[in-house]
């Protein structure tokens, strides 16, 4: 017993003894395993699947794969995805999916309207109309109406997977080419990986009823792929498309529903010694009215679903075609016992023995015709038959369905993603690979050899030639004999001469016609670039795949061009479309990115902290609020303990590196704009690197540890650039320096203690070395041991405050924070997060890097010209500098400013422009770089890059930021303890 | 369902980076007694300890707990003072170890090398990106066993990724 409408009895490849239901629209229905929902709908009778995205015009499945235009759904449950096309949807269990593009139903559509008052949107009326404010009125309108399908509205949490992979022959397709191909790389011992996007292996043998080697098609493909499953040395991905051809042949591949029930997909970046692009020919539609019209459907695709999927495509149909390939639809359609009225060819001259052959099928060939026109909105009901050569009267004919075939398109994707140009086969009437530009070869239909036996001979010779290619031996093979299929004999007819004005469509899912393309070139829009983009020919999922052949060549007709001349347009990746899931793979919630501890940061998150990413993928704490506090209550306790008491500042992420050899002073000299030759052991200095172009690039200390041994730190969000800018200059630059660059960055927890009360807190903790500036002065380095343990203790300043920074090895740094943490507690100590720090930095005026440098400022810009030693033979970055005074003029300089209003925060990026002209075209002055409430203050500062700012100290300037311009004073860009005793006490 | 495949911290063990020409290369054998790697991407081993090639001039020594360790207590060498590097970077790395019958499965997501036995096999080693940050990946036997060696600051990150790879939520393992 058969649960479908349009389904034989017997027949097909679909497993008859499972029974699969499904739902569409809300609707029950049965399949069988082996089907796709696109099979499983039409030998359900439905034909209406979804409605097209401009004119919102019903429509049916047209093709059987990634080529398919009009058949895209949205799978709705838990794993609710949009665009998905059903001809390439195996059926499964309980799926349920729903058309798009319509509402409330693809049989009744609000959005046909659109059909009806298509002369108001031609090609381009987008680009005309949308020109003028205001925006708002219509983009709410545009964006309902524009886009495929709807964002699944539930987090899907599905486990992705990303991988590498190696191989010598990497076959993409597994129809007779590349099963031929992969059984010959196969057996000569190479590593091949062989993909197909079907999930059975075989391409067109799987619909075909030829005959190889004596047995049917079907059996041939599935002994071959046993034969090669039996070889260790090959994979071979089922259900997986190779979706993008880079660069030093590397390729990536979905590969949808894994063996590991636990990975929904999985993304393969692959890299092959050598490729074989296996990847067949899609058939194109032929270009009249009405051709879009559920019932029609391209003749590969009838005989796809009558062959594999024993489906009964409709009581009468109709074959009209420009070549001999459609001839063997209708003949397998016949011995379905599916009645074929006529063939409609547009050829005057046809094959004898195929007219014969047509005869003894009972078929009717009519030369020299074309259909001009079909009727039937939701369904076919009848075409018009005109005659090409004479004035015969205009023949309709009943027939539900109509199968066309306007040639066929190879699949030139992949070639053309690798950086190759596809070229124009006249005889053939198609797009063929050109000269290869990687190591790849292209066999069978993607090279224009149609007919099996040539596919098969193709397939060989493409495997021995990859393998002699790699340096192996190939086995002797012997080639597969098949039946006989006929030649193309294609007489290429871009659009069918009519007098009707119904929509003649060539790209179906973008719904662009012939009209629009003429309309396109009449627009000068000639390029086929230019027409693609006018009128989206080509665009969306399907990109073009069965359209774009007859779009240049209606360009060329319009031009009185060749093909050639048009071109294609460059196929970029991803050949189908690709989901975000495995685009993103892991790097999703807590792996989104690469989070770096310090041994400290358990311990600020248990202290309450709210941390934050900063610097180098470190999530550090930003402040540590108590009770009720709120961010600007716990940095202003923050900042005062600083001031009064004393703080602890985790510091770990400060880049840190050891460098040694006997020419470190003079590669000190060189990247620094200071002087390093005087440096004494156990001292340190400040040091500004600068880029090529004479701006900040990092600023830290560096302390000299024994003659050739330095200790350099740098900020620790420019760590890896400034460890890739040492290591460039002494592997390029200067290879005859002596100098090794060690990253010692996580070898040392850093711990600052800073503030007054400082050196009682070490000495509290116990220290054995004698804090006082006699012996231990401001920039100096000493070992100690610190509660115990062996450190490095720095004496610098980033907060203006007494400080000093504990070096201990990182297993010990919990240790010894706790420790200090324990021993400051009788003088206050307070953690301080990375906003306080930034607060104390403002006070101060320090230059930060990133922010007052931003990649214009030069060191005397930021008012550290006592930074840089001009006199200094050479430095990174001297050459531009001495450039920029002697171009003179205008530079921003990093000033303070004091807002009017004390209490209100100058927000950041803020514009600085001259007061006198406020209004309609203010004067621009600068920016605010970072501002702050100082509690020190207690009041509002910033500091900024003002033009010429040194010389306007004193002046008022206007603040214009987000929704409120106040005015502020110019002052020098130092809030605290200007001379800088505080630290050096 | 998972991978078979264990993710585990390595024990703490000493490491130092050796830098140095030629002069500094002998030094380097005489002092640990064990041939230094000069061909990229190998290994050489003395004991339980083991010299990684990391780049040219560039070496990593692993002394594993308990193995005697020439270089503890400073590196003094009289002959090649001016030219030899030894940095302890003891705790700027860490070591996480993987094992089971689907390793490959598991480190082919986390980095491009091809790790089939022909191209990487016990006395290889390679520093190469991983899983989004950089590694030091090695076999240590022909049963799935390997070795990352990672910045310490990366390898509570890089073990949860890992953990992640093999099909498990990081919640599953904790």
């Amino acid at each position: 017993m058969t649960p479908n409408l349009n389904r034989r009895s017997a027949g097909g490849s679909i497993d008859r003894d499972r029974v699969i239901r499904f739902e569409f629209n809300g609707k029950p229905y049965r399949g069988y395993a082996g089907d796709t929902l696109a099979s499983a709908l039409l030998a359900n009778g439905v034909r209406v699947v979804a409605r097209s995205f401009k004119y919102h015009r019903p429509r049916g499945v047209i093709g059987t794969g990634f080529e398919e235009p009009n058949a895209l759904v949205q799978v709705l449950g838990k794993d609710e995805e949009p665009n998905v096309q059903a001809t390439c949807l195996p059926l499964s269990e309980g799926l349920s999916a729903k058309s798009q593009n319509c509402w409330p139903g693809p049989e009744f559509d609000l959005g046909g309207i659109n059909d009806r008052i298509s002369r108001l949107i031609p090609a381009g009326f987008y680009y005309k109309t949308f020109m003028w404010r205001p925006w708002n009125s219509y983009a709410q309108v545009i964006r309902k109406a524009a886009g495929l399908g709807e964002i699944p509205k539930v987090r899907e949490n599905g486990h992705y997977e990303k991988r590498f992979h190696h191989c010598d022959v990497l076959i993409v397709g597994a129809g007779p080419s590349g099963l031929i191909a992969g059984l010959v790389a196969g057996q000569s011992g190479a590593r091949v990986l062989l993909v197909d996007d079907q999930c059975h292996p075989g391409g067109r043998l799987l619909s075909e009823m030829a005959e190889v080697d004596g047995q049917s098609a079907l059996q041939w493909s599935q002994t071959t792929t046993e034969e090669i499953d039996s070889l260790p040395n090959v994979r071979r991905l089922a259900n997986s498309t190779v979706i993008g051809y880079y660069d030093h042949n590397m390729l990536t591949v979905i590969e949808r529903d894994p063996v590991q029930s636990w990975v929904r997909e999985r993304f393969w970046r692959v890299r092959a010694k050598r490729v074989i692009i296996a990847t067949g020919a899609v058939e194109r539609p032929l270009v009249f009215p009405n051709n879009d019209r559920p019932g029609t459907m391209l003749a590969s695709a009838a005989r796809v679903y009558s062959n594999r999927f024993a489906v009964e495509l409709g009581r009468c149909i109709v074959v009209t075609t420009n070549n001999n390939s459609a001839y063997e639809t209708a003949f397998d359609l016949v011995r379905m016992e599916q009645n074929v009225q006529a063939i409609i060819d547009t050829r005057e001259t046809i094959d004898d023995q195929l007219l014969k052959k047509s005869r003894d099928h009972g078929i009717d060939v009519l030369p020299s015709s074309a259909v001009s026109n079909v009727h039937g909105r939701s369904g076919v009901r009848s075409v018009d038959v005109v005659s090409l050569s004479g004035s015969a009267p205009v023949k309709r004919l009943e027939c539900d369905v109509v199968c066309y075939s306007g040639g066929w398109n190879p699949l030139v994707h992949l070639h053309s993603h690798s950086g190759a140009k596809p070229v124009y086969n006249k005889s053939l009437a198609c797009f063929v690979p050109g000269q290869p530009v990687q190591p790849a070869l292209c066999a069978g239909a993607t090279r224009g050899v149609f007919g099996l036996q040539g596919c098969l001979e193709d397939g060989l010779e493409a495997g021995r030639a990859t393998v002699e290619a790699l340096g192996l031996r190939s086995t002797s093979v012997p080639l597969p004999k098949p039946s006989d299929s006929l030649p193309i004999q294609i007489e290429p007819i871009w659009e069918i001469p009519t007098a009707s004005r119904a929509k003649a469509f060539v790209d179906f899912q973008n719904d662009v016609t012939s009209a629009d393309l003429r309309l396109a070139v009449r627009e000068n829009y000639a390029s086929i670039e230019h027409a693609k983009r006018y009128t989206t020919a080509g665009m969306a999922t399907d990109q073009g795949k069965i359209g774009n052949t007859n779009v240049i060549g209606l360009i060329a007709d319009q031009l009185s061009v060749d093909l050639e001349t048009v071109g294609t347009t460059t196929y970029r990746p991803p050949y189908s479309p690709v989901s975000f899931g495995a685009i993103a793979g892991s790097h999703d919630g807590p792996l989104l990115l690469p989070l770096r501890t310090t041994p400290i940061t358990q311990w600020h998150i248990d202290a309450g902290a709210s941390m934050n990413e900063a610097g180098s993928n470190f999530r550090r704490p930003f402040f540590y609020p108590r009770g009720d506090e709120n961010m600007a209550s716990a940095v202003k306790r923050e900042a005062l303990a600083v001031r009064e008491k004393v703080g602890i500042y985790d510091g770990t992420p400060l880049g840190k590196f050891e460098l040694h050899g006997l020419d470190v002073t003079k590669f000190l000299n060189l990247i620094y704009t200071n002087t390093w030759d005087n440096l004494s052991i156990g001292e340190g200095r400040f040091g500004l690197m600068l880029r090529e172009d004479g701006r900040l690039l990092d600023d830290g200390v560096t302390f000299r540890l024994d003659r050739n041994h330095y200790l350099l730190s740098s900020g620790s969000g420019t760590a890896e650039v400034v460890y890739a800018h040492m290591n460039r200059l002494l592997q390029v630059v200067w290879p005859e320096l002596n100098v090794y660059v060690t990253t010692v960055t996580s070898q040392w927890a850093n711990i600052c203690v800073c503030g007054p009360s400082a050196r009682q807190v070490l000495v509290s903790a116990g220290i054995d070395i004698d804090l006082e500036s006699g012996s231990f002065p401001f920039m100096s380095i000493r070992e100690a041991r610190v509660a115990g343990y062996h450190a490095r203790v720095a004496r610098v300043s980033y907060t203006g405050e007494l400080s000093f920074e504990v070096n201990v090895c990182r297993r010990e740094g919990l240790a010894v924070w706790q420790a200090l943490m324990n021993a400051g507690a009788e003088y206050g100590i307070t953690p301080v997060g990375s906003e306080t720090s930034a607060v104390l930095r403002i006070e101060k005026g320090y230059v930060s890097a990133g922010t007052e440098g931003d990649g214009i400022t030069n060191p005397f810009d930021a008012g550290m010209g006592w930074v840089v030693n001009m006199k200094k033979p050479d430095f990174i970055g001297k050459r531009s500098l001495v450039r920029d005074r002697s171009v003179g003029g205008t530079r921003q300089e990093v000033v303070g400013l004091l807002p009017n209003d004390e209490a209100f925060v100058l927000v950041e990026g803020s514009a600085i422009i001259e007061p006198s002209s406020e209004g309609a075209s203010p004067n621009y002055l600068g920016h605010v770089t970072a501002s702050c409430f100082s509690p020190n203050l207690d009041r509002s500062i910033s500091l900024a890059l003002l033009k010429n700012g040194r010389s306007r100290q004193g002046d008022t300037v206007t603040v214009s930021g987000l929704d409120r311009t106040t005015r502020a004073l110019v002052v020098p860009p130092v809030f605290v303890d200007a001379k800088g005793d505080r630290m050096r006490n | 369902m998972a991978y078979d495949v264990t993710v585990e911290t390595g024990a703490p063990r000493r490491m130092y980076v050796l830098r140095g020409e030629a002069l500094a290369q002998e030094c380097f054998g005489k002092i640990l007694r064990m041939d230094v790697p000069l061909a990229a991407n190998t290994v050489t081993f003395g004991g339980a300890k083991s010299l990684l090639w990391l780049g040219p001039e560039e070496w990593l020594l692993n002394v594993p707990e308990g193995e005697d360790d020439p270089l503890d207590g400073g590196f003094s060498p009289n002959e090649c003072e001016e030219t030899a590097v030894v940095v302890d970077v003891s705790d700027h790395y860490s070591v996480i170890r993987i094992h089971g019958s689907e390793t490959v499965d598991v480190l082919a997501q986390a980095c491009g090398i091809d790790l089939v036995p022909e191209s990487f096999a016990p006395g290889q080693c390679a520093r190469c990106s991983f899983a989004r940050t950089t590694g030091i990946v090695r076999p240590l036997d022909d049963r799935g066993g390997y070795e990352v060696i990672i910045e310490s600051s990366y390898a509570q990150y890089a073990e949860q990724w890992l953990t992640n790879a093999i099909g498990m939520s990081p919640s599953d393992q904790a």
